[in-house]
């Protein structure tokens, strides 16, 4: 659990116009930990007076500030509830930080804030008892979204609100804005926004099956070569194109597909062969000079699934800007994620992206002049939104994905029985979407529950391979054998890596291994 | 990084630095040569141009702002 503290303006103001000693210590203490620090919106207006009166700086004041605080919305819902109580003011301050954060702490001399059924500690309290209001407790969990929220409220909160009062909900500004935001970022012509990255996929080979055939749909008889090792979305939706996946077997050093292996499948099938359908799996991206090169040898179109690969780069080029088209997932667990469903699908050629926009609203150009069978897979404006906002941050939390990978690397090197995460050179620039390792001896079910135990949660992905599902048993195509795939399976298990992470939570990690 | 200065007459020693009375810009030198981080609130007062020069309760302050300002 994560410490939320919102701290009373008039603290605040003991603190930073030299009043009261004991809040201008809690304040240094707070803000030099780990610990949210909130305010409301609410509380701003009487900020703002007292840093006028006393002549504040105000541009200096916010950028000090608000480097450690963040502003809670306070909603108009909120203001009408808080007329019912004796002290508006108070009740509105209350019921805003509620919302965010129900287990948190007010840090008041206002004993009235008592009323509103949350913890209020004065600042003496709080500065008696700062090492245990400052230890996290609880698990460490794989992912924080609610945190990832907070970090980034202000900005959100804004572009939902903004969203909602324009109400164009469908392919609206924000979408296209997107678009062109997107196609810029991976260095693709096009970017064409989904309902999700499963939906990249399908629309993907579907585009191509257009294209490249003139039909609807691929046949049977034509197969696409792929992992796997992977979400079931990357095989499935090539059955959903009416092609047979062609599962060729993992490099159990990268987890991506082993292209040597692609090369022999090929010799093997022959012209059955349309396509290669590579995974960027955890974020590691697959050598795409070998994977183009053996396409353009043998005619073979190449759709990248980069769902868990967002800005991760391959000599220098973003993965979703090598293959014909890139599939890009944004749900909410990704390393860049919407809040819900949403996807899109990167591309260079024109006829793709424009076979895609038709296929996305049922096939046509517009309503009533269909040309294809198509879906209704459009990105949701609230999400293109939400996606903007978060966009300009995907570099900076992916620097430090990777930074608390090196820290396990370097913590955990010296553990016995387990593999770390490997990039093969510098060429790769792994976004660590996921850090997993590969537990050796068959001991991962066993590790797993350990880690549990000391209260770190860890995640399998993936624990059975595609090829065992019954979806795919009389469905599908094997090269030779699947047995690191296998292997794979029983042996990997992703450790907990959020941006937000800090120190304490990654050596509580590391230590977990002692 | 933190030191305990000891009080003497004219200001505070520090320790193991002979010498040094309490005086702003040797201060100042100590900071940096030892890279002493200012914390939150003395960054925050180095933004403010005046400070208060006794207690004030905000909460009334700022609720007598509220009715001069509206008139009540």
């Amino acid at each position: 659990m994560d410490t939320k503290i919102l701290v009373d303006i008039n603290v605040i103001l003991d603190a930073v116009l030299l009043r009261d000693k004991v809040s201008k210590q809690l304040l240094d203490k707070l803000a030099s930990s780990n610990v949210e620090l909130f305010i409301t919106a609410s509380m701003i207006p009487t900020l703002d007076y007292f840093l006028t009166k006393y002549k504040i700086d105000k541009l200096k004041f916010k950028e000090i500030f608000f480097s450690r605080f963040s502003v809670i919305t306070s909603s108009g819902y909120e203001a009408l509830k808080s007329m019912d109580a004796d002290d508006s003011e108070d009740a509105l301050i209350a019921e805003s930080f509620r919302r965010i954060a129900p287990d948190g702490i007010i840090i008041s001399r206002d004993k009235n804030l008592n009323r509103y059924g949350l913890k209020v500690m004065t600042p003496r309290q709080v500065l008696s008892d700062i090492d245990n209001i400052l230890k996290r407790e609880g698990e460490i969990s794989i992912l924080n979204l609610q945190k990832q929220y907070r970090h980034i409220m202000e900005t959100i909160d804004n572009s939902i609100l903004s969203s909602i009062a324009e109400a164009k909900y469908i392919l609206g500004p924000q979408v296209k804005e997107f678009e062109n935001k997107l196609a810029e970022y991976i260095g693709t012509k096009h970017a064409i926004g989904v309902a999700s990255g499963t939906d990249a996929l399908l629309l993907s080979l579907r585009a191509l099956a257009i294209k490249k055939k003139g039909e609807e749909y691929w046949s049977k008889d034509d197969l696409v070569i792929t992992t796997p090792f992977t979400f079931t979305a990357t095989g499935d939706t090539i059955l959903r194109s009416g092609a047979t996946p062609l599962f060729v077997d993992i490099d159990l050093d990268t987890y991506n597909i082993d292209t040597s292996k692609i090369k022999d499948a090929i010799k093997f099938y022959g012209k059955k062969v349309v396509g290669i359908l590579p995974v960027h799996l955890y974020g590691l991206p697959c050598n795409m000079d070998e994977i183009m090169e053996i396409a353009e040898e043998n005619d073979l179109f190449v759709v990248e699934d980069c769902a868990q690969a967002f800005g991760s780069i391959f000599k220098g080029k973003k993965v979703g800007s090598f293959g014909d088209t890139g599939a890009f997932s944004f749900f909410p667990s990704k390393n860049f994620g919407a809040f819900g469903d949403a996807g899109a699908v990167t591309t260079d050629d024109d006829e793709l992206a424009e076979i895609i926009r038709m296929l996305r609203v049922h096939g046509g150009k517009d309503k009533y002049n269909v040309d294809h069978i198509g879906y209704k897979a459009r990105l949701d404006t609230l999400q293109a939104a939400v996606l903007l906002t978060k966009l300009p941050y995907i570099d900076e939390f992916n620097e430090k994905r990777r930074q608390i990978a090196k820290s396990y690397i370097e913590g955990l090197r010296n553990v016995n029985n387990i593999k770390l995460p490997f990039t093969p050179s510098e060429d790769y620039y792994h976004n660590f979407h996921q850090f997993t390792i590969f537990v050796k001896d068959g001991r991962r079910d066993a590790l797993q529950r350990d880690l549990k135990e000391k209260g770190i949660q860890t995640m399998i992905y993936y624990p059975v391979p595609l090829h065992k599902m019954k979806l795919f048993r009389s469905r599908s195509e094997i090269f030779g054998s699947l047995d690191n795939s296998e292997i794979a399976s029983n042996s990997v298990l992703s450790l907990p890596i959020e941006p937000l992470m800090g120190d304490s939570e990654i050596s509580e990690v590391i230590s977990a291994f002692m | 990084m933190r030191l305990k200065a000891k009080r003497v007459k004219g200001g505070f020693m520090i320790p193991m630095i002979k010498g040094f009375e309490n005086k702003e810009e040797i201060e100042v030198e100590i900071r940096n040569e030892l890279g002493i981080e200012k914390t939150f609130t003395e960054k925050l007062w180095e933004t403010v141009g005046e400070f208060p020069q006794k207690k004030i309760n905000w909460k009334k302050r700022w609720n007598k702002h509220l009715e001069d300002k509206y008139g009540y």
